[in-house]
Parts: structure tokens; sequence; C-alpha cells
């Protein structure tokens, strides 16, 4: 506006101007016609003035309409947002060059770091060096899991997607003074495994919402789908000690990892949207494995086979019988017998595990069973050289779980476990249980049981960590010989 | 022992017990009479789950502190939980009795009814929202019907599932006859950004800003787009009355400050602290007032919408069981509270097509 003004004053002035300086180079002008050309500048400016006073007025009335107290942003303002944001624009794409850690595929990087101390009436090693009034073996321990877990194919049109995992593990030895292994590092040494190791592929159409039935192959190293312990994961586990059946001297396929294909689905789920609550009338599992372990190829040219079917009652939500599964798993493999005389391989054996199990977890309690049969082929006499002869040896575990939880009980639930903070979520909750864990590694032996009662509290606090302490009595059957233990366990872990 | 005795004992015995009884009642109507914590669920959380909402009654309490300061004499705290899995995850909490006031969207509201929990919805947080339907820019479509047959993604469970299945019955279109992808807000950003999905509902105009959406329809009708709930539980109403009363009486003091045009202003600053920016609100408020927007009364407009909300959710197929809707709705304490603060007939009273049935004479 006044940019205008001042485009109209000069006109008037250079007009004028003009005609002056026309009139000068034509012939001298009359009184009356210079008379008439400052009256006409006279008109010209007292029009300009006018301009100038309505706009004056005009731009004192805007202001008075406007609230006060506003400041107004000007261009050199703007300049400077625009300078500011050219700046972060800058910024983060130089930080991202720089200072952030890239990586080809989508990646959620996780893991859990864990420190424990075990105190044990009983020595686990023969030359424990015991000082008067300690317990006979206490130690402290520490290990790590460490994860990348992704997607190498997103479909947004029907959900078949394909994703990845690759874990890790570290420990270091359970005892300093521990019988080393072939597979154990020296004393002082760490040991670095793969976990998980696996591809997955959904089959069927997945993005359609918590009533579509779901259909995945897996290729890789994984846990199996064999009862319910041995498919949870580390930093899900309720105690701190897993079931005896799983050690790595009873059903052992069951406790490890497998190298194979596993097909996992479910048919006909109740959904409860109301909760996000998703419940498969029937969930079931297929797999061929290696049936040797983790990291460890294949000892024989047979593989091992495994199934397994559960059962949820189809039922809301709000039910008293929410979660309550009943389960029943197979395994069928081949394991390599060798004689004890000269170390030869002699045959191999097959090994059968049968399982049942029942989960029933209602938040705030929750009960779990399970038990597992199993039966391997074992060398007679083992210490014969040549020898085939083989013998059924029959085995069988059993353990029951019962915990009450209270507290926030975020972490039990996906739901409660993401709200909006601006700082850090640490929601507590606390966990009762007691497990009672009977192993006969011989059905066929006399007093060979062991029975072990633990009692334990867990404190999970913040979104990833707990603290677990667990007591455990382990006894023998009375005339087997054996002398009862106990053992305290704390364990404090934090998963990121 | 003499008989006398034996009286003497029996006597002071029970005597004893009864001053105990007395004593633990005493305790209990004392332990009764204030909680220690108020706790607030909101439905949902701000943008990259900022713990803040916007756009009701609620949510500028929440900014404003005032429900803290109502409270704050007696040394209750009020505990906010914004929940990222919005209706669906504070039915879990109330299921698991981690939740005593909550606002929500009709279908998870309805879906809880239905499945045996138990609430008294005691005042509205906000009517006659606006959204849109969106598309990818590079999107051919430019009606709802050139969508038949396409992607579109909703996050299910929540109250927008309801209004997508009223947008697509508006125009004919069974949801059969889309694909419906079931994704979260974050991943249907992500999806529209890249055209992996043709279509969403969306009030939020930060990719419109982006130039990666169009807007194709507004949804402007409040028979589609539901009012908001507040909740209280049962269990809690039973327990604290007096305090539900002072809770609803601190709501309706800031219901009538957010009536207040000279504070529109400061309202959406407020709100934009929940990550929406600003101009959106702006943009959203054009030409409403207030007072109709944030108006907290139990109308005959908000009883008609749950109850066709209620018909709705079982044509869709979403509950199975009926929803009993006697005694849900307790307007008690918003009546009280209005008739205390003196702002009867302060805000307008809608009828069940939502047409204005009285004009407000504000005091």
């Amino acid at each position: 506006m006044k940019k205008k003004m001042n485009r109209q004053f000069k006109s008037a002035i250079g007009v004028g101007l003009i005609a002056m300086a026309g009139g000068a180079a034509a012939a001298q002008p009359t009184a009356d016609e210079l008379l008439k050309q400052i009256q006409a500048l006279r008109a010209t400016v007292e029009s300009l003035q006018k301009q100038v006073k309505d706009q004056s007025e005009s731009l004192a009335k805007t202001k008075e309409a406007l609230p006060t107290g506003v400041e107004y942003a000007t261009t050199t303002d703007l300049d400077g947002l625009k300078s500011d944001l050219e700046d972060y624009k800058y910024s983060v794409a130089r930080d991202r060059q720089y200072n952030t850690a890239l990586s080809t595929r989508g990646v959620t990087i996780g893991g859990t770091l864990t420190g424990s101390y075990t105190a044990s009436t009983l020595p686990s090693a023969a030359t424990s060096n015991r000082p008067y009034g300690t317990p006979a073996e206490n130690s402290f321990n520490a290990s790590a899991t460490l994860s990348f877990a992704g997607n190498l194919y997103k479909d947004y049109d029907e959900g078949r997607n394909w994703d990845y995992k690759l874990g890790l593990s570290l420990a270091n030895p359970k005892f300093a003074n521990g019988a080393a292994s072939t597979n154990s590092p020296a004393p002082g040494d760490s040991v670095i495994k793969l976990t998980d190791v696996y591809l997955q592929y959904s089959l069927v159409k997945s993005n359609g919402g918590l009533e579509d039935p779901k259909l995945t192959v897996t290729f890789g190293q994984q846990k199996i789908p064999f009862g319910l312990e041995a498919q949870v994961s580390d930093e899900l586990k309720p105690t701190v000690s897993t079931a005896q059946f799983l050690g790595t001297s009873a059903l052992s396929q069951l406790g490890k990892r497998q190298i194979g294909v596993v097909l996992r689905g479910d048919w006909n789920p109740t959904v409860d949207y109301g909760f996000n609550y998703r419940a498969p009338l029937i969930e079931y599992a297929i797999g061929v494995v290696n049936g040797n372990g983790d990291n460890t190829a294949d000892d024989n040219t047979r593989k091992d086979w495994l199934g397994r079917v559960a059962f949820t009652l189809p039922v809301d939500y709000n039910s008293p019988f929410r979660e309550l599964k009943f389960g029943a798993s197979y395994y069928s493999g081949w394991k390599v017998l060798t004689n004890t005389a000269n170390n030869v391989v002699a045959d191999a054996a097959h090994s059968s595990r049968k399982g049942i199990d029942i989960y029933y977890n209602h938040n705030p309690i929750g009960v779990t069973y399970e038990r597992a049969d199993g039966v391997d082929d074992a060398l007679l006499v083992p210490a014969a050289a040549n020898y085939r002869g083989t013998q059924p040896i029959k085995s069988s575990g059993q353990v029951l779980t019962v915990f009450y939880n209270f507290g926030d009980i975020a972490q039990w639930s996906k739901n409660l476990n993401q709200v909006g903070k601006y700082d850090d979520f640490w929601p507590t909750t606390s966990q009762v249980y007691y497990r009672f864990d009977r192993w006969d590694p011989n059905v066929y032996a006399a007093k060979d049981e062991i029975f072990k009662g633990t009692v334990g509290y867990n404190y999970f606090f913040a979104q990833t960590t707990k603290l677990q302490l667990g007591f455990t009595r382990t006894t023998y059957p009375n005339g087997s010989g054996k002398t009862s233990a106990s053992d305290l366990t704390a364990l404090f872990q934090y998963g990121f | 022992m003499g008989k006398h005795e034996n009286m003497t004992m029996k006597k002071t015995f029970t005597l004893t017990f009864a001053a105990l009884l007395a004593f633990g009642a005493t305790l209990t109507a004392s332990a009764q009479e204030n909680p220690k914590v108020i706790r607030v669920a909101v439905s949902g959380a701000g943008t990259g789950g900022k713990p803040a909402s916007s756009g009701s009654i609620l949510t500028t309490a929440h900014q404003r502190g005032d429900l803290e300061k109502e409270f704050a004499k007696d040394g209750i705290k009020v505990e906010w939980t914004f929940f990222v899995g919005a209706g669906p995850a504070t039915n879990e909490a109330l299921a698991l009795k981690k939740v005593d006031f909550a606002s929500q969207g009709d279908l998870p509201l309805i879906v809880a009814r239905s499945n045996g929990l138990r609430t008294r919805i005691i005042m509205k947080r906000q009517q006659f929202d606006k959204t849109y339907v969106v598309v990818p820019t590079s999107s051919p479509a430019r009606t709802i019907e050139d969508l038949k047959g396409k992607k579109w993604t909703v996050q299910k469970g929540t109250a927008t599932q309801l209004v997508l299945n009223r947008v697509l019955k508006k125009f004919g279109i069974k949801e059969e006859e889309i694909k419906l992808i079931d994704m979260n807000s974050d991943s249907q950003t992500a999806a529209l950004s890249t055209g992996d999905v043709d279509a969403a509902l969306s009030s939020s105009k930060d990719l419109v800003a982006r130039g990666l959406v169009r807007r194709i329809y507004l949804v402007d009708d409040p028979k589609v787009n539901p009012p908001g709930n507040l909740w209280v539980s049962e269990e809690f109403e039973a327990k604290y009355p007096q305090i539900v009363q002072r809770f609803v009486s601190a709501l309706v003091r800031t219901a009538a400050w957010s009536a207040d045009e000279k504070n529109r202003d400061e309202i959406f600053r407020l709100w934009a602290k929940s990550g929406t920016p600003y101009a959106d609100f702006k943009e959203d408020y054009k030409d409403t007032a207030l007072r109709d927007r944030q108006n907290p009364l139990l109308d005959e407009y908000y009883t008609t919408f749950i109850k066709n909300s209620i018909a709705e959710a079982k044509e869709f197929r979403f509950i199975r069981r009926d929803v009993p809707f006697e005694g849900w709705i307790e307007p008690k304490y918003l009546n009280t509270a209005l008739k205390e603060e003196k702002l009867e007939g302060f805000w307008d009273e809608f009828d069940g097509n939502a047409v204005r049935k009285k004009k407000s004479g504000a005091k």
C-alpha cells in the first residue's frame, strides 16, 4: 500500500515537472497558466494526502480489531524460520549419514542381559573347594542374548510376509572349575552361540484381521512346538530353572533348538475385538528336523518328525474359561548309539516322546501342567564292542506350575504395556509361584526319581526387566541313597 | 470356673467382638471415604506416543490440570494412562480393574458391555466430529464409489471401524465388496504414503499438507461420527459416589470454559500439545461453535446414537449378545453438576436426528 502511494506521488511530481519543463522549452507561460499548473499540483498533493490519511485510519482500525498482545510475523521472521528448517533438515541428513546405524532391511534389535547367583547345599563339581561355613556351591554367573528380527517382504495385498530372526547367546561357563566338555570353552572364555536362525513365510492371507486363520512355515534353527515350556523364550519364563525333562541328560531333543522345517497354523479363532483377544479353536504344528540339536549337523540319515495339536475353549475374553487350552505333542526320531568300549557307532536307535499339557492363564492367576514321556532304545551292554542289542528305556517327567500376578500386570499384556509416555515407562508387577517337577529317568528302575519343589517370587519392573528369586528343594525316594539338597537362585535380567 | 465367671467371659467376649466389628466397620468406612488415586484412561495417545490427546472436555481438563486441582486438597492423586491400543486396551484395563474413569469410542464401549464389563456413562466428552476419506495422491479415485473393491485400512475394534461401516452403508457398499486391512494408525500412515493401500479414514491434515494424500470425502454427519463417551466403573461408583460427583462437576466447569469462544485459541493450543497441528483444529472447528462441540449433555441425540450403535454393532457382527441399555447411562451426576454450577440450559440439547431442540440460554 505504501509502495503504491509512493508511486502515485512520484507520478504526480513527474507530471508537474514535465509540464513545467515542456513549457520552458517552448514559450514563457502566462501567469494564469502558471496559476492553473500550481492549482493542479495542489489538487494532486491534497488527493494524495487524503489517501495517506484514509489508509492510516484504516490501518489503525485494523489494529484495534485484532486481539491485544498479538504479534505479527514479518518477512524477516519467516526467513529466520526457513533458515532454522533448513538447518534442521541438514542436521537430520548428516546425523543419518554419520551417526545413525543403518540396515538394508527393517530390523528390530533386542536382547537380554542376565546376572545370577546360585547357592546350593550340594556341590555340582567333584573338586569343589568349600571353606567352612559356606554353601557347597555358590557362584555368580552372567549371560546375554542378542536378536535381530524383521521383515524381508511385506505383502500389503494379503499379508503373505517373509520375516526373519537371528539370535545370539553369550554365556560364560557355569563353574570356573567345571570339567570342560568338547564344546565348552576354557575357563575364563566366553562362548557365543547362534540361537534362533530362521526365515518365516506366511502361507495364507494374514492382514485381514484377527479372525484370519494363520499358517506359517519356518525354515532354520528354532524352538520346537512340543508342550509348553520348550516353546517359551527365556525372557518369558516364569521360573529360573527349566523343567527337568527338558534338561540336557533327559528328553534332550525337546529342550534344544532344532534345525529343520516347521509348519505352524491355527483354525477357527474366537475373536473379541473389544479386547484384541484371539483364541484359535485349534492350533497345530508339524515339522521335520535333524534332531541333533542346535548348531550341529545331523548324525544320522533319518530325520525326526514332530507334531502338536492344541484346543482352546471358544469363549469370550471375559469368560472365566478364557485361555484354557489342552495340548498334545508327539516327537519321533533317531539318535546314534555309541558303545563305550571303542567309541564306535553301534546303531541308530529310535526315540519317541509323547506329551500332554494344560494351560490356563486367566490374569491374574495361572496354572500350567505338562507331562512328557520318552522311550529311547539304548544298548543293552554299552561297554561291549560290536554288540548291537538294544532295550527300550522309558522315562517320564511332569511339571505343575501355579502362579499369581499382582500389581500393574502390564508386562503380561500387549494392550497395557503400550501407553503414551514422555519419560520411561516403569510398570511393576509381582508374581508368586509354586512349581512341582518330577523326573523319572528310567521308569523300570526303582527309586531313581528326582523331585523338585520350588517356591519363587518374580518382580517385573520397567517394561522388560525382572528380578527372580527361587528356592528349590530337591528330594529323592527313600532308600535311593541320595542326599536331598536345597538351592537358592537369584536372577536379574533386563531386556532391551 | 463358676457359672458367673463363665457368663462374664461370654459377655466380655461378645462386647470385645462387637467392638472389634464396630472398629473394623469404622476403618472400612473411613478407608472407603476417598481413594488414594483416581485412575483415568484415555483410549489413544498423541503423535509418537505422547501422553496427551485432544478434542474433548476430558483432554482439555488433562492439559489444564483441572482434575488434579479439584482433588489436590484431599491428597488424591489423578493418574492418567494413554493407551496406544485405544478402546480395546482400555477394556482390558477395566477387566483387570486397572481403571476407574475412561473415555472411549462407541464400538469398544459396546463390545465391553456385551461382555459383561460394568460401566456407567456419566457424560459426553464431545460431539459432531469430522473426518475424511483419504486416498494416496496418485490414486485416480474421485468418489467413494470409485473405491469399491479397493484396499481400505482401519484399526479393527475401534470406533473408526464402525464409522467406516456407516460410510460404506451410506454409499450402498458392503464390507465384503472392499478389501479391509487391519492396521494401527502409524501403519496406516506409512501404507497411505507409499500407496500400498487405497483408502482410509483420517481427520489429520498432516499427510495432506505433505502432499501424500488427497481428501475425497468429508464425513460431517453427526449420525455417522460418534459422540465421545466418558464412563466410570460401576465398582468405583458404588464405593465413591461423592468422588464421581466431584469428578463430573470439575469436568462440567472445564466444559463451560471450553464453550467460551474467547478461549478458542487457547483450547487449540492446548490440544496441539498432543502432536496434532494447531491448524487442524482451526480448520476442523471453522464455522462451528465450541459450545455445540464441547457439549457434555446426555441428551436425546446421545442416547439415540448409542442405541443405534448397539444395533449396528450387531448388524455388522461385532457382538453376538444383547447389550443391556437400561441403567447404563447415569445422568444424575451431570444434572447435579449443572445445577450446582448454575449451568442448566447453558448447552443446547439435540434430538435423535442431531437437530437442535432448544436454543441455549447462557447464564
